[in-house]
């Protein structure tokens, strides 16, 4: 029974995590990969983990995390050093775009849009799944939209002040 | 939409919500989604390899335990062990002096039941002789004795110098001491049988369980400083292997009828002497005077008196 809801949850949410990750990494591999990963970590205690009231918010927490781990980033560099950046996967060049102007976005930035615009969440939810203030969800939303519009525009960056 | 939540900042938060929609709808087939089973391989291999890493850590932090626990023993720190015994009665300083000797015989025999150990620092502490400890004999100078100590036993664990009274009762001059563990060696430059009076010299050794020096290295008041907590650490032992510990019993199948114990005053403590002939005589206190009491004190030399 477990095991037929596992796969259940694995069949209908493994591409969207990838996406998100996708969106919060800029590489399309490190998300695929960071999401297995969780998905893994999840199928070993899926009998706690299942009853959870969210058990997307418990994978795409420890997807980020492996995501975003010292070692990963140090992987990265070493394969960084060892060879090119992988080549971009084939998308449209608007979604390149997209792509590319998260990864000048702070963290905090990218994780509240993408909680936002992929995820579609409601803000008391991501404020609940980033562990701050509803308030502090709405005006960090707010910033790093304007963020990411600028970006998108005119490539200017916001900086600083991404934390609050 | 959920950008209606937000409104005042004057973005187009419906085309960003189309060009994050556009994204997800191209990167969806492009995610490359393993079997199920695969993943669950992947979950218990993990598994695994943590359960292995728990166990290589759960090992290492034993062995470094274990290894701490050693360098611990073998240069102790305070810690709760038996009740303090005595200072040891003092032979006769006016005994004829004798020619100090590390190879005097003492005819002695392995106990019965094997006293307990303190560990591997074990094999590294000198063995407590009627002359001396083995690596260095009473009457050796100050400065030998402790090079020939320190590099059995490494670092002293505290020093005390006393010109009056002190903790070790009346000793025939000016004190110095040293001590390792439970083990307090004694240096005077005043006369005893192994040495006349100037120089300084090793004149006795105790191992207890009380801590002397620590109270105050200079303290050289009419009477001993109240008992510190008492120590724990390496106790060497007599080539036996009589020790702090070790029990009547055990004290009596090693030395046989070289051994008399008395229960005399102050306080109605238990003693015990060896007699090991021309070598000398060991000496201490014991818990009390039954076959299980134990050696709460063992020493040699010109012991300080009362």
């Amino acid at each position: 029974m477990a095991e037929r809801e596992f796969e259940e949850f694995y069949a209908g949410n493994y591409g969207r995590f990838v996406v998100q990750l996708y969106a919060v990494t800029g590489s399309l591999a490190e998300a695929e990969d960071a999401v297995q990963e969780a998905f893994a970590r999840a199928s070993v205690h899926w009998g706690r983990i299942g009853n959870y009231d969210s058990p997307e918010a418990w994978v795409r927490r420890v997807a980020l995390n492996v995501a975003f781990t010292g070692l990963r980033r140090a992987r990265r560099v070493v394969e960084v050093l060892a060879r090119a950046q992988p080549p971009a996967p084939p998308l449209p060049a608007d979604s390149l775009e997209l792509v590319e102007a998260l990864k000048a976005l702070p963290l905090p930035f990218r994780q509240v849009l993408v909680l936002h615009y992929l995820a579609d969440l409601p803000v008391e939810r991501i404020a609940g799944e980033l562990g701050i203030a509803v308030g502090t969800a709405k005006s960090r939303l707010a910033r790093a939209r304007r963020a990411l519009a600028r970006q998108l525009v005119d490539g200017e960056e916001e900086v600083g002040s991404a934390q609050r | 939409m959920r950008s209606d939540d937000l409104r005042g900042d004057g973005l187009r938060g419906d085309e960003l919500r189309q060009r994050f929609e556009a994204l997800e709808t191209e990167v969806l087939p492009l995610a490359d989604s393993p079997a199920t089973e695969a993943i669950r391989r992947r979950g218990r291999r993990r598994q695994r390899t943590l359960r292995v890493a728990v166990l290589l850590s759960a090992v290492l932090l034993g062995a470094t335990v274990t290894r701490g626990v050693e360098l611990w023993t073998g240069q102790p720190t305070q810690g709760p062990v038996s009740p303090a015994p005595t200072t040891p009665a003092a032979p006769p300083t006016s005994a004829p002096p004798v020619t100090p000797s590390v190879t005097a015989p003492t005819r002695e025999r392995t106990p019965t039941t094997a006293p307990p150990t303190t560990g591997a620092s074990a094999s590294r502490t000198p063995v407590l002789r009627p002359d001396g400890l083995a690596v260095t004999a009473f009457g050796a100078a100050e400065r030998d004795a402790l090079a020939a100590l320190a590099r059995r036993l490494g670092t002293p664990d505290e020093r005390g110098s006393w010109t009056g009274a002190n903790p070790f009762g009346t000793c025939p001059g000016p004190v110095r001491a040293v001590r390792w563990g439970r083990l307090y060696v004694l240096f005077t430059s005043g006369p005893t049988r192994y040495e006349a009076r100037g120089r300084w010299h090793l004149f006795a050794y105790q191992v207890d369980a009380i801590r002397r020096t620590a109270v105050d290295p200079n303290y050289s008041g009419p009477t001993p400083p109240p008992d510190p907590p008492p120590l724990r650490g390496s106790s060497p032992r007599t080539a036996a292997g009589i020790g702090f510990g070790s029990t009547l019993a055990q004290l009596r199948a090693a030395y046989g009828d070289r051994v008399t114990v008395s229960s005399g005053t102050p306080g109605n403590v238990h003693r015990f002497r060896v007699r090991l002939g021309a070598g000398g005589e060991l000496y201490g206190s014991l818990s009390g005077s039954g076959s299980a009491a134990t050696v709460t004190g063992i020493a040699a030399g010109a012991g300080c008196g009362e």
